[in-house]
């Protein structure tokens, strides 16, 4: 470390060589004059004696130095002197970067927070995501789980958990939470260990609600217990049953998905207090969750095997419910590949568009350091004749590139700190605790530093091969003048320009088109109307209603709800449409009678609604009649379908109403009403069937009120907690606008929008950027021409013909090419956005407008410029 | 016998390098270090009271241009083979005093042994070379 002690007394070294010199010569000055010299003559024979004192003083110094590194310190010194001569174009050129670095910084960690990132486990790359039939969906039945987590032989553990919602009531006040349900081998398989207390484990499980006990996530514990060591052993109430604190889990850990934050976890055995209804013993009943942790040499591909020959065996077992079963391996952490592929698809997209516009930055700057390059020609003529080597000259440049490349680096790394903070800290869907912690760490550091490294390498570059080639004769002869560039039928510059136009025209065009996506799916029909409409949500089974106390309470609620002055209409449902999640069933044409899941006439999406839902959604009703209060139990069961429904089960319309079809288990039900078609799961679905049954023939324990009304949501939202507090002040529930809450529908279409949006506007700043670089510096270099071409009698157009048709031409052809390739591109967006198409006019208007208006305002300045050329000041210039 | 050494070592290199400094390096790589080193192990000296002594003892073979001990001083104060303390010169002024230190002890003592060897080898070559 001696070195490095030595970097920092350096200058005490220096002083003391100095000191010492002088020491010497007043020494020798003195006894010089002891013999008898003035002092004039002693000090010119002292010196005389001594030498060149500067010249040792260096020599004496170069001892202490480490020259590659002081002479590249040199370099940084002199580069920084050069830059700060030029403010603007440093400004220009740090302020590009550092909005390409800090994109690129945000999309990576993305890219490594949804995909690359395991699960925050011990040794998370061994776990894997067992996903269920042809489609991997990520659900399994409880007995399916428990059979392949004894018979197989490839996994260490296998762990089966759900997403669920309760009621908490720890001081009288109960209000929802979501947790996971999660079966008793859940922590031992992941591997962790508690912050407090103990975790539940597979010798706790003895059956239904054998297990009431509660393991605490650390935020939740933070926020809702104060952080209370004393937590652990305390009794809490999970709708209405009494549940004991056993731990707290660690500060990393948040569960087995990368999306969802759990406030608990709860043992899967006591679904049934839990979720108000239990499918365990249901082998027809998927949902789990699986997640196995790989054993020690086996292959993934092993393990498929494995599990597939199970479910051979549980096929024979179980043919009801089994048949034509199979297992395939995922990777967990978004809901399997269900989330997982278009989640990796689209961030994989951003990345290559990030990595887009980086290299278009690095274009832009090229040409920005090539045309520096070409205006200090001259001084690095001058050099090269004064005998610095080429080496030197380009290490020179190149500092300045790295230079600004870190400086702009860092600046977007800070910038790229504050997004992703804000980013992780985001819940985009209200009362559900979604939300992506991308938090940045070393890997985005050191990925940032690569890439400015990197990129200021690359765009250094490219005035090398001009640099080498200088002549210095011809530089200093002819001055900063060049004409070889205009009769070269393609420079590097051009080329360079053309492929940023090209990638900023892409990102142009698939913004566009993901902007007039979401605005076309704003504006579509959903088949209800969201305006003017709040909705409540709640379960009256973690308010401890059960069997028929529930309808009878719903009914209670809705009366009260209706009563409040201003509503104009109210309903609900079991689930509402376009909210996260949805169920689908088989259902049968009134002919069947043997009901395989291959006699199915339809798949269709299910609602048990209340009478006034239809009115309360704003939903036309076409035909027939409504659901009402004597669709009960005791009546026939009866159903209002859609007009895809319709076309679907009776071909064609008008035979609907007073039809019958059969659900599951072969119950008849009877059309007794049609309405308009609607989007149900996702905006960019295609039509889809659907059926609203009675929900007073089956009852639900959860519910979605909905109330329209003249009110604003601040007047109506107080009157609705008025109104269910007095009906029963234990009730948990949430309000909020529909609109509001259509935001989890519409959330994967605005992010792919903003996202685009925010890369297209970078895009779009850096073509203006280069193209005003590019045409500045064609004016600037051809202004001797220009004036002489106006003393000759140049009328303006042919003026501007010279000086900018060529950027001009430029900007046309690379605009086309990234108008093709962005129309190619935006076929993968129409998986995600509404509508996503771009043969729209509207599109292809907008991105040549767009272009164009780039275009003007880039070659704004340099054409005035070059149009106000006094031929007599340049003449008397040279 | 050592002294000899040194009379020759001043006679042939030192004159040489201080006249011509790339010969002298080419010839007698740290000799001028050893001549520093051997100088000041008798008593630790100031620049200008060590470039005296050098003078003195070597009579008029060294045309010494004094600033040329400097580097080298510095050379030898980086490898630790000397050391600076404050001290008083002749004329009791206050000056920085150059002090071989324990390694730079070592340093001539391994030094100069290496150097006997060779003279030995030389000497032995050069008388009986043509017998």
């Amino acid at each position: 470390m001696r070195w490095f002690k030595q970097l920092f007394t350096r200058h005490r070294r220096y002083n003391e060589i100095s000191e010492s010199i002088r020491e010497h010569i007043d020494e020798k000055v003195t006894s010089l004059m002891d013999r008898g010299m003035s002092r004039v003559q002693a000090e010119r024979a002292a010196r005389r004696e001594f030498g060149n004192v500067t010249l040792i003083e260096e020599r004496s110094r170069e001892v202490w130095q480490w020259p590659t590194l002081e002479s590249i310190v040199g370099d940084v010194r002199f580069a920084l002197r050069q830059l700060r001569k030029s403010p603007g174009f440093t400004a220009t050129a740090i302020l590009t970067l550092a909005l390409c670095i800090g994109a690129n910084a945000i999309v990576f960690s993305l890219l490594y927070g949804l995909v690359l990132r395991p699960l925050n486990v011990p040794e998370g790359r061994n776990l894997y995501q067992v996903e269920v039939g042809k489609d991997r969906s990520p659900g399994m039945s409880y007995p399916d789980y428990v059979d392949l987590r004894d018979r197989n032989r490839s996994f260490d553990g296998l762990i089966a958990y759900e997403i669920s919602t309760a009621g908490l009531d720890t001081d009288g006040n109960p209000s929802p939470v979501w947790l996971h349900t999660a079966s008793g081998n859940y922590f031992d398989v992941l591997g962790i260990h508690p912050y407090l207390g103990r975790f539940f484990h597979s010798t706790d499980e003895n059956g239904p609600n054998s297990a009431p006990y509660i393991v605490l996530s650390y935020a939740f514990w933070q926020s809702h217990f104060q952080s209370n060591k004393g937590v652990v052993g305390r009794t809490v109430r999970l709708n209405k049953f009494t549940y004991t604190i056993l731990g707290v889990a660690p500060p990393g850990f948040r569960g087995t998905e990368s999306f969802y934050t759990p406030a608990l976890w709860a043992p899967i055995v006591n679904q049934q207090q839990i979720e108000g209804s239990s499918n365990l013993d249901k082998r027809g009943s998927q949902g789990r969750w699986v997640i196995g942790r790989l054993k020690g040499g086996m292959t993934p591909a092993q393990a498929t095997e494995n599990l597939n020959s199970i479910a051979t065996s549980l096929a024979k077992e179980y043919p009801k419910e089994d048949t034509g079963m199979s297992f395939a391996l995922a990777r967990p952490g978004l809901a399997g590949d269900m989330l997982g592929g278009p989640v990796h698809a689209f961030v994989a997209g951003l990345m290559l568009l990030a990595g887009l516009i980086l290299l278009a930055a690095c274009a832009n700057l090229g040409s920005l350091f090539s045309a520096r390059a070409a205006d200090r020609s001259r001084e690095i003529a001058l050099r090269v004749a004064l005998g610095s080597s080429r080496g030197r000259i380009l290490r020179q440049l190149l500092t300045e590139a790295v230079l600004v490349a870190m400086v702009g680096g860092a600046m977007g790394l800070a910038a790229s700190v504050v997004v992703l903070r804000w980013l992780s800290a985001w819940q985009p869907i209200p009362d559900m605790p979604i939300n992506i912690t991308v938090h940045p760490d070393a890997r985005t550091y050191i990925v940032s530093l690569l890439l400015a490294l990197a990129s200021g390498l690359l765009f250094g570059m490219v005035p090398v091969r001009q640099v080498l080639k200088a002549d210095p004769y011809q530089g200093i002869k002819a001055g900063a003048f060049e004409f070889t560039d205009a009769r070269r039928r393609v420079t590097l510059r051009d080329v360079l320009l053309t492929v940023q136009i090209a990638v900023c025209a892409v990102l142009v065009t698939s913004s566009l088109v993901a902007v007039r996506g979401m605005v076309r799916s704003l504006k579509s029909n959903f088949g209800f109307v969201p305006q003017n409409t709040m909705q409540v949500n709640t379960d009256l089974n973690m308010a401890g209603y059960s069997g028929d106390q529930v309808p009878m309470m719903q009914k209670r609620i809705l009366d009260a709800v209706q009563r409040i002055p201003g509503v104009t209409a109210a309903g609900y449902a079991s689930r509402i449409p376009l909210n996260l999640g949805w169920s689908e069933t088989a259902v049968f044409s009134d002919s069947t009678t043997d009901y395989k899941m291959s006699n199915k006439a339809a798949q269709t999406i299910e609602y048990y609604a209340s009478p006034g839902y239809f009115q309360a959604a704003g939903t036309t009703l076409l035909r027939g009649r409504t659901l009402n209060w004597n669709d009960s139990k005791k009546a026939p069961r009866v159903a209002v379908v859609n007009q895809e429904f319709a076309r679907k089960l009776f071909g064609s319309e008008g035979k609907d109403i007073g039809s019958f079809f059969k659900i599951a288990g072969g119950t008849r039900v009877q059309v007794v009403g049609l309405v308009e078609d609607g989007k149900y799961g996702t905006l960019s679905e295609d039509p889809k069937p659907a059926m609203f049954l009675s929900i007073l023939q089956t009852p639900s324990n959860a519910i979605w009120i909905l109330v329209r009304s003249n009110l604003s949501p601040q007047e109506l939202g107080p009157a609705l907690e008025r109104t269910l507090h007095g009906l029963d002040p234990g009730l948990p529930f949430t309000i909020n606008t529909w609109e509001k809450e259509l935001g989890t529908a519409l959330f994967a279409a605005r992010a792919a929008s903003m996202a685009l949006g925010v890369l297209g506007a970078l895009g779009a700043i850096l073509a203006l950027t280069g193209i005003f670089g590019i045409a500045a510096y064609s004016v600037s270099h051809r202004l001797r021409e220009l004036g002489i071409r106006i003393a000759l009698g140049a009328r303006r157009k042919e003026v501007l013909e010279t000086a900018l048709g060529r950027v001009f031409r430029l900007l046309t052809f690379g605009s086309l090419m990234g108008l093709l390739l962005g129309l190619a591109a935006t076929r993968v967006l129409s998986f995600i956005v509404y509508q996503a198409t771009p043969r729209d006019p509207l599109v292809l208007t907008g991105v040549v407008l767009t272009m164009l208006l780039i275009g003007i305002l880039a070659i704004w300045l340099p054409a005035q410029r070059a149009l106000s050329v006094d031929p007599l000041a340049l003449l008397r210039e040279e | 016998m050592k002294s000899l050494i040194l009379t020759y070592l001043f006679k042939t290199t030192i004159v040489a390098h201080m006249k011509k400094k790339a010969q002298y390096r080419g010839l007698f790589p740290g000799a001028l270090e050893m001549m520093i080193l051997k100088t000041l192990s008798w008593k630790p000296m100031h620049g200008y009271a060590l470039a005296q002594r050098l003078k003195d003892i070597s009579e008029d073979y060294l045309q010494i241009e004094e600033g040329s001990l400097y580097p080298a001083l510095q050379r030898m104060l980086k490898t630790g083979w000397l050391e600076t303390e404050m001290g008083l010169s002749a004329r009791n002024r206050p000056v920085r005093v150059f002090k071989v230190t324990e390694a730079g002890k070592k340093h001539l003592e391994q030094e100069l042994a290496s150097v006997e060897k060779m003279f030995a080898g030389i000497t032995r070559v050069l008388t009986l070379a043509e017998q």
